[in-house]
């Protein structure tokens, strides 16, 4: 019986779905300047890389400065990728040796273009709710300085971009015991810190 | 606004959509000139890359052609027929003159003539 004969459902195949490239499929295609390929490894791996320089500077402008330098820096040495699927690991390194030399010469918001500097303040929503945010974000951040380093870049990963504990400890290079114990004491931290209105949840 | 401090969600970089692509954006926009370096280096390796090995190995063979010639004895190079042969000059006369004998014009015409004529 021929296929045109067949009634019922289509098969599976006809719906398939493009499978998501690895990254070490972007970064072979990046290596050849293909500017989609950088592209899509920004874009899967930008908020990580903002998490990481944002706990290592703890000022958003910053924070957006490393991650342009780190991303540019990590494309002049794609080459020297030789285990792609830790990819993340070895870009969050650079995010924080950026991090580290921002800090040490204190050149903020040098390295920010002009027009990305008009671009900032043009935002969609009101100046009330741009303030409140503000206001909000600098307490956050304030009471993220007391925490280490670690416990900063772990919260950040945990609590703002849903990293699992195994995701922590690859790009941190610690275990996941380990991560979840800068977790729990790195929101213990903020709890004290923030009051009650903190809800952290204790480590799973 | 008390719910917002419940988390950290006012720290998450999505909460403003426009300033977030405005980082993509610059970022892009800063490794435009090394992706372009690539995309002009990728080629050109691609025909150096096969290149290096073969002018390597073409290298080592004229190496090798240089030691071998260096290895024949003067002797035999000597009897080897020489330019001077292809050009039609008698080998008597190549052998007399690399000798540097000042022999007779009789005796390099008739080597062979019997003296008793």
């Amino acid at each position: 019986m021929g296929a045109a004969g067949r009634s019922g459902p289509r098969p599976v195949t006809a719906t398939r779905v493009p499978p998501i490239p690895t990254d070490a499929h972007l970064i072979e295609r990046a290596r050849r300047g293909e500017g989609d390929a950088f592209d899509a490894l920004m874009r899967r791996h930008m908020r990580a890389a903002y998490a990481v320089a944002l706990a290592q500077t703890g000022d958003r402008d910053d924070a957006e400065d490393v991650c342009q330098d780190a991303f540019v820096t990590a494309l002049k040495r794609l080459d020297e990728v030789r285990r792609p699927e830790a990819f993340v690991g070895w870009l969050l390194q650079i995010v924080r040796n950026r991090a580290h030399n921002l800090r040490r010469h204190q050149r903020v918001r040098s390295a920010l273009p002009l027009d990305a500097a008009e671009e900032a303040p043009a935002r969609a929503r009101g100046p009330a709710h741009d303030a409140e945010d503000a206001e909000l974000r600098g307490r956050l951040l304030e009471a993220l300085e007391h925490l280490t380093p670690t416990q900063r870049e772990v919260v950040l990963l945990y609590d703002v971009q849903g990293w699992t504990h195994r995701e922590i400890a690859a790009a941190v290079g610690t275990t996941e015991g380990a991560a979840r114990v800068h977790l729990h004491h790195g929101r213990r931290a903020l709890r004290a810190l923030l009051g009650p209105t903190y809800r952290g949840e204790d480590t799973p | 606004m008390n719910e917002s401090w419940s988390d950290l969600s006012p720290l998450d970089p999505g909460r403003d959509p426009e300033r977030w692509e405005a980082l993509l954006r610059r970022t892009r926009a800063a490794a435009r000139g090394e992706l372009a370096r690539r995309a002009l280096a990728g080629p050109l390796a691609r025909w150096v890359r096969p290149a290096l090995p073969m002018a390597a190995a073409l290298a080592m063979a004229a190496g090798g052609v240089l030691a071998l010639t260096e290895a024949i004895p003067q002797s035999a190079s000597a009897q080897a027929p020489g330019v001077a042969e292809a050009m039609g000059v008698p080998y008597a006369m190549t052998v007399s003159a690399e000798a540097g004998a000042s022999d007779a014009a009789d005796q390099l015409l008739l080597p062979d003539a019997p003296e008793s004529r």
